[in-house]
């Protein structure tokens, strides 16, 4: 145990001197505060055009927006951590599975009473506490911005969602961590490292969901998940097939559950979560299998 | 015939076909592009099986249907492959640019090249002549499989004019994938760490190709309510545009902010040729210059500016850099 938590905080030290694990943080809190910018600026227009049209038209409708959550404004947070947040996790990831490689000092502490799986269970550990710190950020960006708009704090249910809903993209992004983990200790170069998780990735976001509901791959970048066709056995059978490991959707999904976004068709998310957590464990489980000759491979090279 | 450029071009074609990396991304990219337009087709079927059970419904209840049948225009359903080139597509040019710079530095063959008279424009000029020709070669299987797909599918031969239009949008798609290949080339060779010119090549694909788009169409206020901002308003076409005049400012920022994302710039010139876009469905090639070409000019620009980077900073000083 004490050799893990010493690798854990080693990977905690080493990212926080990763420029461009750095770098890409800076990027995602700076989409993090965009993303509230950007709801306030479409929900002050939506609010605008109503106002508009029953003025211009003199419409009797009811207002849009008048039932909106409070969380409504960082939706756009949900799309931003499907895609800039796997990316960073995979970096993250990358770059602790090569970093200690490259140097040499994976041959040197495997050489020392250490497990195989304490070492690969801490490489873990140190690359999700960063998320962690990560998100934890990204938390405190989206509250005071809410409170900024909305010019008065969140209430304790809405903080409470929005602390569930970062704890949630926790989860949803340990596979991408482990893949990059993975793929950083076994591959070559570092580059090839990078590519195969953001390929399955790609497959993951666009490819995957796509085949079961028929929606075009931009679709996929709409916060609320798509619907599944129900009319035709294609699709029927492919989302049977697919959904489960569908781990974009069953995010989004489970996000705009948390937020109670009113686009949301069901608001069922037993089915989300344990799809995030079974994609989890598994991911972990691969990390786990990580045997001492594929770390120590260069040596026998 | 044998200036160095060609030798450069040749040699490159010939280790394309040797790389597994290569074959397997293009291969992969084919498939989705494929797989969308089976999807798209699978996804017409289950309209026309939706109106038939509707008709139907209607004719047992004594009722006259008034819904319209579904429409079948072969090359809407392209829609999903052109997204797949503008997202996946760019990628793969990505990784194909960075590898024509990575191998060498990897090898370590750059040296020795450049112990030869040889200079750093000829070999980026026969580098991307090599990728030009295997772009070319991949969107020319990539369209006839789109058309022989269509066909099957909708059961029409797409018309004389639908073909011409088809291969304008192949040729945007190719202007559009060499532009990244030749970013790519340029960053890789400019990089200190191939893997920081390969991140931060990532890092501009995710914002041009996938955030810019995105958060155009989130500032869309018909698309902030569930069905449409202004159908739950009950407001038709006119209406709409006359309450989104005194919006205009609003809506000249979101469309500058999409104009400066080159994939929407190839996403709309594509959908307007296709006839994607309902407003240029069926329409002249003529009509759908008049406004597309600032989109068009785009793309070239584009492909200008990424080719002109890649040869002019692709010299042996930049190249033989130190990390």
């Amino acid at each position: 145990m004490n050799a893990t938590r010493t690798i854990v905080r080693q990977e905690i030290r080493l990212a926080f001197r990763e420029r461009l694990a750095v770098a890409l943080l800076v990027v995602f809190l700076g989409m993090t505060l965009a993303s509230a910018a950007i709801g306030w600026s479409s929900h002050h227009t939506v609010m605008s055009v109503y106002q508009e049209t029953v003025l211009q038209l003199g419409r009797d409708v009811p207002n849009p927006f008048a039932s909106a959550p409070a969380l409504e404004v960082v939706t756009n947070t949900i799309i931003y951590i499907v895609l800039i947040g796997a990316l960073l996790a995979v970096v993250v990831g990358v770059r602790a599975g090569v970093r200690d490689r490259r140097s040499g000092v994976t041959d040197l502490v495997l050489s020392r009473p250490i497990g195989v799986r304490s070492y690969a269970a801490g490489k873990l550990l140190g690359v999700q506490a960063w998320m962690g710190v990560v998100l934890a950020a990204a938390l405190a960006v989206s509250w005071l911005s809410v409170w900024l708009i909305s010019r008065s704090p969140l209430g304790v249910a809405d903080t409470g969602a929005l602390v569930v809903f970062f704890a949630l993209a926790w989860i949803f992004l340990l596979p991408f961590s482990v893949m990059g983990l993975i793929a950083g200790t076994r591959s070559r170069h570092e580059s090839t490292a990078l590519l195969a998780p953001l390929l399955i990735w790609v497959a993951i976001t666009f490819a995957i969901p796509q085949l079961g509901t028929a929606q075009n791959p931009t679709a996929m970048l709409n916060p609320v998940p798509s619907a599944a066709s129900t009319t035709d056995i294609f699709f029927k059978v492919n989302h049977a097939i697919f959904q489960p490991i569908s781990i974009t959707e069953h995010f989004k999904h489970m996000s705009g559950v948390i937020m109670r976004l009113p686009d949301i068709a069901s608001t069922a998310w037993v089915g989300d979560v344990l799809s995030l957590t079974l994609v989890a464990a598994f991911s972990v489980g691969v990390l786990l299998l990580t045997t001492r000759t594929s770390l120590r491979r260069p040596l026998y090279e | 015939m044998n200036s160095p450029t060609l030798v450069f071009c040749r040699k490159e074609l010939r280790d394309a076909f040797r790389n597994r990396l290569v074959l397997l991304l293009i291969a992969g990219m084919s498939l989705v592009v494929v797989l969308s337009v089976v999807v798209a087709a699978a996804g017409f079927h289950a309209k026309v099986v939706d109106y038939q059970s509707y008709v139907k419904a209607m004719q047992s209840a004594g009722q006259a249907e008034n819904v319209t049948a579904p429409q079948l225009f072969p090359l809407q359903l392209l829609r999903g492959a052109i997204e797949y080139l503008e997202i996946v597509g760019s990628i793969v040019a990505i990784i194909i640019g960075y590898s024509l710079t990575a191998k060498e530095k990897n090898r370590g063959t750059l040296r020795l090249l450049f112990s030869r008279p040889v200079g750093g424009a000829s070999m980026a000029a026969g580098k991307l002549l090599s990728v030009a020709v295997i772009w070319f070669a991949v969107i020319v299987v990539l369209g006839a499989i789109m058309l022989a797909s269509v066909s099957l599918v909708g059961g029409i031969t797409p018309s004389s004019a639908e073909v011409i239009k088809l291969v304008i949008a192949l040729a945007f798609s190719w202007m559009y994938l060499m532009m990244w290949t030749a970013f790519s080339y340029w960053l890789a060779g400019r990089a200190r760490r191939l893997s920081t010119a390969l991140v931060v090549g990532l890092i501009v694909w995710l914002v041009v190709v996938l955030v810019i788009p995105q958060i155009g169409d989130t500032m869309d206020p018909d698309n902030q309510v569930p069905g449409g901002l202004f159908k739950s308003l009950q407001v038709d076409k006119p209406q709409e545009q006359a309450v989104m005049a005194h919006f205009s400012g609003y809506e000249t920022t979101r469309n500058d902010l999409e104009n400066t994302s080159i994939s929407k710039h190839y996403e709309r010139a594509s959908f307007a040729y296709l006839g994607i876009k309902d407003k240029y469905n069926q329409q002249s090639l003529g009509l759908i210059w008049r406004d597309m070409w600032a989109n068009v000019t785009w793309l070239i620009g584009g492909l200008a500016a990424a080719l002109g980077l890649a040869v002019a900073y692709g010299k042996k000083r930049h190249l033989l850099r130190k990390a």
